[in-house]
């Protein structure tokens, strides 16, 4: 599910060592490898920390970035672990993993209006139907619009069943379509569909 | 329940997670049906912005990045084995670390120099900002790794008579062999000519000595006002001299009579004080004194007070202390990749402490 461009930036790190490519694919996942973790560990610092170290080690295993299969599945994945593994180093928790205690502030969306093609106004009403969505809800219709993962990675990635997946994205979509409802008029001219 | 299930095929559907059967159910659902119809458009116009956050802005990005490049891109240099024919590719690899670092501002004075009455020779300065250091090559070739919050002053006569420079902070110099135009640094009160060798200097302003260690070659120390004493450093040996008394005491520790200034130190610290360069362990080759060139940053019985101050440059924070006793006690260890945070859990478990950080001031309050 990467877009060419990341595809190409993971030859060209793993390949010719290439540090801008390695930019491309670091501001590609930070941000969203960053909200994941704080909202797990609820401490902006560590959660830098343990993102960082995420991506150190990808660099150190570059030569083997394109034979990962599923990068955005694998970072979310080392990220959870690191983040524990920080957590329980630094006693500071020995909780395991739980998708019901994530904080919410980290999980704060945005949409940038200068890419968007409808009006500003509307795109305040879906970041706000967005973020009004529970915590474990707007995680996962992150996970599965922003990151492309399967249901079946996100299940796995957050200790829960694929059904849970489904219905949190029906919730999902009930609640951002019944909020958002009265954009759509406007939009059904250029309604893409993809 | 079909509103609920409509939601759920418009979700698989743009996860692709959708069945061919499910896909047909789909079909049969927005067929005829306004508002199912209306519900994918919206869907699809959401699906179609990216969804960002408080961290997807550049600056922020650019800072982590920078974080992050600072920790993976430095090369290992071992000084003592740095041959001429690696310079260059040396010197690219840290050109690169520098740009990205942001660290290295060649600015010079020419501009308003130029247009005073005295024709002062024009400066170049280089710096770096605390928590980066950097790398630089000097026209004759001379390579100088720039260590946090130091700066190097050089000006348009450099080469001509002396290759003379000023520092401010610390620096490792591998001197390009010239017997023609000696090398000399000034460093606080010290002063230091070379021919050609490798040194390291740390000489900042608010710390209590001024130290050069030397890994090869031959070099002269000399002092401030004081040409005629001049002490010779062999490979391996460091000077280290008391900042601010070298004027008050001659080379046998005599008051210098005309001296106006009391006498301010403890009996137990030289005023000038020679030893060997030390090891950080017997099986490693990494020298104490350079290790920051290889971004280790390694401390050995050192009161907290000096350790806090090197922290400050290596990790670009400030330190306040509610509790002042930790000012005396006395840390040894070594830091590689750890960040500021892991330091400080690291120290606390040979002494405890607690400590809060600002994250906004980049400042940590001990208590």
């Amino acid at each position: 599910m990467l877009s060419a461009e990341l595809i190409k930036a993971t030859i060209n790190v793993a390949e010719n060592d290439d540090q801008s490519s390695f930019q491309v694919i670091f501001r590609h996942f930070f941000p969203g490898l960053l909200s994941f973790a704080e909202s797990y560990m609820k401490n902006r610092m560590f959660a830098e920390e343990v993102v960082e170290d995420v991506f150190i080690k990808l660099w150190e295993g570059r030569k083997m970035l394109p034979a990962i299969k599923n990068l955005n599945y694998y970072l979310y994945v080392a990220t959870k672990h690191a983040a524990i593994n920080y957590l329980e180093k630094n006693r500071r928790n020995n909780k395991r993993f739980d998708i019901e205690e994530l904080e919410e502030e980290a999980l704060h969306f945005r949409y940038t209006p200068e890419d968007a093609l409808i009006s500003s106004e509307a795109l305040r009403e879906i970041e706000h139907a967005i973020n009004t969505l529970p915590t474990k809800c707007r995680l996962i219709f992150r996970l599965i619009k922003e990151e492309g993962l399967r249901y079946k990675e996100v299940a796995e990635l957050l200790g829960i069943s694929i059904k849970t997946v489904e219905n949190q994205m029906t919730i999902a979509l009930q609640k951002i379509t019944s909020q958002v409802a009265h954009i759509v008029p406007m939009r059904k001219i250029g309604g893409r569909e993809s | 329940m079909t509103q609920n299930r409509l939601s759920d095929l418009i979700a698989k559907k743009k996860a692709g997670e959708i069945s061919p059967s499910e896909l047909i159910e789909l079909n049969a659902l927005l067929k005829g049906d306004e508002t199912a119809g209306e519900m994918l458009a919206t869907i699809d116009t959401i699906w179609n912005v990216p969804l960002e956050n408080d961290f997807s802005s550049d600056s922020y990005l650019n800072d982590r990045w920078q974080s992050l490049n600072s920790k993976l891109f430095k090369e290992e240099v071992k000084p003592e084995e740095i041959k001429k024919r690696n310079v260059v590719k040396l010197f690219t690899r840290y050109a690169a670390v520098a740009a990205c670092a942001a660290a290295v501002v060649v600015g010079s004075w020419a501009a308003f120099r130029y247009f005073s009455a005295h024709e002062a020779p024009k400066q170049n300065i280089v710096s770096t900002k605390n928590g980066s250091r950097s790398k630089i090559e000097l026209p004759d070739g001379t390579q100088v790794w720039l260590n946090a919050g130091s700066k190097l002053i050089y000006n348009e006569a450099y080469g001509k008579e002396l290759r003379e420079v000023k520092l401010i902070g610390e620096a490792f110099f591998d001197v390009t062999k010239d017997a023609e135009h000696p090398f000399v640094i000034h460093a606080n009160e010290m002063n230091i000519k070379v021919l050609g060798t490798a040194f390291n200097v740390r000489a900042y302003p608010d710390d209590k000595r001024t130290e050069a260690a030397l890994l090869r070659g031959l070099i002269e120390v000399s002092f401030n006002g004081r040409p005629s004493d001049r002490l010779y450093l062999k490979p391996n040996e460091k000077i280290s001299v008391m900042n601010g008394e070298i004027q008050k005491m001659d080379l046998n520790n005599n008051i210098i009579a005309d001296t106006k200034h009391p006498v301010n130190r403890n009996a137990d610290e030289p005023l000038i004080a020679f030893s060997k360069i030390s090891y950080e362990s017997p099986t490693d080759s990494t020298i104490l004194e350079t290790a920051w060139v290889k971004n280790k940053f390694i401390f050995r019985n050192k009161s907290f007070e000096e350790l806090s101050r090197d922290m400050e440059r290596w990790y670009n924070v400030s330190f306040d202390f509610k509790d002042s006793l930790i000012l005396q006690k006395h840390f040894t260890g070594s830091f590689y990749h750890e960040s500021v945070i892991e330091a400080l859990e690291i120290l606390r478990l040979s002494y405890p402490f607690h400590y809060k950080v600002n994250k906004t001031t980049n400042s940590i309050t001990i208590e």
